[in-house]
């Protein structure tokens, strides 16, 4: 890639994920993370180009949208719709994901799992209040930065804005479901979440409402005939 | 001392057709005839002693029979199940020689399948190997297998339901399909596999997930011939055998599971001691839009409309922008095979594209969904391993674009 595109550091690759890959450098003398979204050639082109481009637009435009709702993101410096690069703030810290594997080697520290899980609910709660849907929900994408203990929430490569309660109940089930896959030893965490984002959002009954109607779909939907 | 004989207790007074048969711990094995007794003395022959200890039967009109199992003497009454009811129904037609009525849609000879095992001595096998006769029918297809513990795979013959191009399959009809080949398929399936009856050492079957009419016909089957036979049941997952499945012949050891079928959708990985399904279609199955839109292309369902599709596909140049429904591991269809329903008809009267663009465009959008979702699976689980089951695995596109998608690692 073209280092001069990001401010000049240096770039060291530091995670492969699946559809981009994130290099730690400088901006502008300051720690950064740099994050590439490459070609899928198992795609068809236009398909490729088109979803590569709206998932950079949308992280760009949704991370920004987040901070202005309050909602704790990494500051973003620059976007290039050329190289496909954001360039953002470096975050100290571990993943939830991390976070919640340890809890289920060593046993639940009780008081920083309803600090995580208040934090998670308080967070979406915000966040769909504001309109803005995740869409990818998992405890990958959530950081917790170190030295302040706060919540951070990362890839925004799958979000829209949406103010409809079925988009809200899908993002929760979304949540709901890689809980259940990854963590269910770490107790029943979405329950803390959910009276956390109670709290915190205006709209909860429909949303509620919603997303007891998402868990009945797919495999739960009764077959009849 | 002599067998206690089974008591014949009085008939209800005020119902007369219902008679009640009580008997003692052990079942009676003393009956010279069995093809005399009365029914209820058959049913009491065949169920096993510890369960069950009495029948109670109930005629309502000509169709319906209603048989209550009555436990620990008269104390509790269990309802069997329909599965149950008719395999011990089939049970006294089979040995009777009488057709029962009920059960009326099961063609062929079962007593044959009890000759021909029973007349073939040719058990030489010195080594005993773990056998096990496998039988599915949770869909339009059905079929008998015969695998050892190892799992090879000694037979496997099968027969699908194909429907007229623009149909789907129905439950009743395919239920009907699967009595009408069930039989023969056994007798193949052990001509095959040159076994024997005494070979055999355990009865699996399809125990669902599934269409509710088809997967009745082998949990009817396997519980007549286990009751012949004197061979242990095993039901079976649905999916779970499918994983299995995979993993015996491909040797993946813990893979990213891809399960993509008629009726069902699934990333699926082992988590914590069990397999957990990390993403799913909110919707309609791949299987079920693929076939759904062959239908609106008048596609034949022979040997199956995924395939034709995927025929067609081969013949698509130009790509149509359809919608990418991605949210989160899930994936959502019923949205994708409403656009591309209706874009079709538009599409097609205008000439703006072919069947085949159609096609095309519809396989490559709905496997990139599918390849993200497994994609982001595995580097959320840190596997490196994926395996496809399923029947839309049998797509050769899906394979490729799996295959590209991991050689770009």
């Amino acid at each position: 890639m073209d280092t001069e595109t990001n401010g000049g550091g240096s770039l060291v690759l530091i995670k492969q994920g699946a559809e981009a890959r994130v290099f730690e450098s400088t901006f502008g003398g300051r720690k950064s993370i740099v994050k590439e979204r490459f070609s899928k050639k198992y795609r068809h082109p236009t398909l490729d180009s088109k979803l590569t481009l709206k998932r950079l637009n949308a992280e760009a435009r949704c991370m920004t949208k987040a901070r202005r709702l309050g909602v704790s993101t990494p500051v973003l410096y620059a976007v290039d719709p050329v190289s496909h690069t954001l360039t953002f703030e470096y975050v100290e810290g571990p993943s939830i994901k991390d976070i919640f594997l340890e809890f289920g080697l060593k046993g639940v520290v009780e008081e920083k799992m309803d600090d995580i899980a208040l934090q998670i609910g308080d967070t979406i709660g915000k966040l769909h209040d504001g309109g803005v849907i995740h869409g990818d929900l998992t405890t990958s994408n959530m950081l917790w930065r170190s030295d302040t203990n706060q919540l951070v929430l990362i890839d925004f490569g799958l979000s829209f804005v949406s103010t409809l309660p079925e988009d809200k109940g899908v993002d929760l089930y979304v949540l709901e479901r890689a809980l259940l896959s990854m963590h269910s030893s770490c107790g029943n965490v979405m329950d803390k979440i959910l009276s956390a984002y109670r709290k915190s959002t205006k709209q909860w009954s429909s949303t509620f409402n919603k997303l007891g109607q998402v868990r009945l779909r797919g495999r739960k939907r009764t077959m009849v005939g | 001392m002599s067998p206690p004989l089974p008591t014949l207790s009085a008939t209800y007074e005020n119902t007369p057709l219902i008679p009640r048969f009580v008997t003692n711990e052990q079942t009676p094995h003393h009956f010279s005839h069995p093809h005399h007794c009365s029914f209820i003395e058959f049913l009491m022959l065949h169920v096993p002693p510890s369960a069950q200890l009495g029948f109670l039967m109930e005629k309502k009109g000509n169709k319906r029979i209603r048989a209550n199992v009555i436990r620990n003497q008269y104390a509790s009454t269990s309802r069997l199940n329909t599965c149950d009811l008719q395999a011990l129904l089939l049970l006294h037609a089979s040995t009777s020689g009488q057709p029962t009525g009920v059960h009326g849609v099961i063609s062929g000879d079962i007593s044959g399948i009890q000759s021909f095992t029973s007349s073939n001595h040719a058990s030489t096998s010195e080594m005993k190997r773990m056998i096990a006769l496998g039988f599915e029918g949770s869909a339009n297809k059905i079929g008998v297998g015969v695998v050892t513990l190892d799992g090879t795979i000694l037979s496997n013959p099968r027969h699908t339901y194909i429907t007229p191009p623009g149909q789907g399959f129905l439950p009743r009809e395919t239920a009907q399909h699967h009595f009408q080949h069930i039989l023969p398929l056994i007798k193949e399936a052990l001509e095959t596999a040159q076994i024997t009856l005494k070979d055999i050492d355990c009865l699996c079957y399809t125990k669902g997930p599934g269409m509710g009419a088809p997967l009745q016909v082998s949990a009817i089957v396997v519980r007549v011939l286990s009751q012949l036979w004197k061979i242990p049941i095993v039901g079976v997952n649905h999916c779970v055998a499918h994983i299995e499945m995979g993993r015996i012949v491909t040797g993946a050891d813990d893979p990213v599971v891809l399960y993509v079928s008629g009726g069902n959708t699934q990333v699926i990985a082992y988590s914590e001691g069990r397999y957990r399904i990390f993403g799913e279609t909110i919707d309609i199955a791949i299987g079920n839009c693929l076939d759904r839109f062959a239908r609106v292309l008048m596609l034949s369902n022979d040997p199956s409309p995924g395939y034709n599709i995927e025929q067609l596909a081969k013949k698509g140049e130009k790509f149509i922008d359809l919608p990418y429904v991605v949210k989160g591991m899930d994936v959502s269809f019923s949205g994708i095979l409403s656009y591309i329903e209706a874009t079709a008809e538009e599409k097609l009267k205008n000439n703006d594209c072919t069947p085949a663009d159609l096609c095309y465009s519809l396989q490559e959008t709905l496997f990139a969904m599918l390849v993200e979702i497994t994609e982001r699976a595995m580097a959320h689980c840190d596997k490196k391993d994926v395996l496809i089951v399923g029947g839309v695995g049998c797509n050769e596109r899906l394979k490729i674009l799996q295959h590209e998608r991991v050689a770009e690692e």
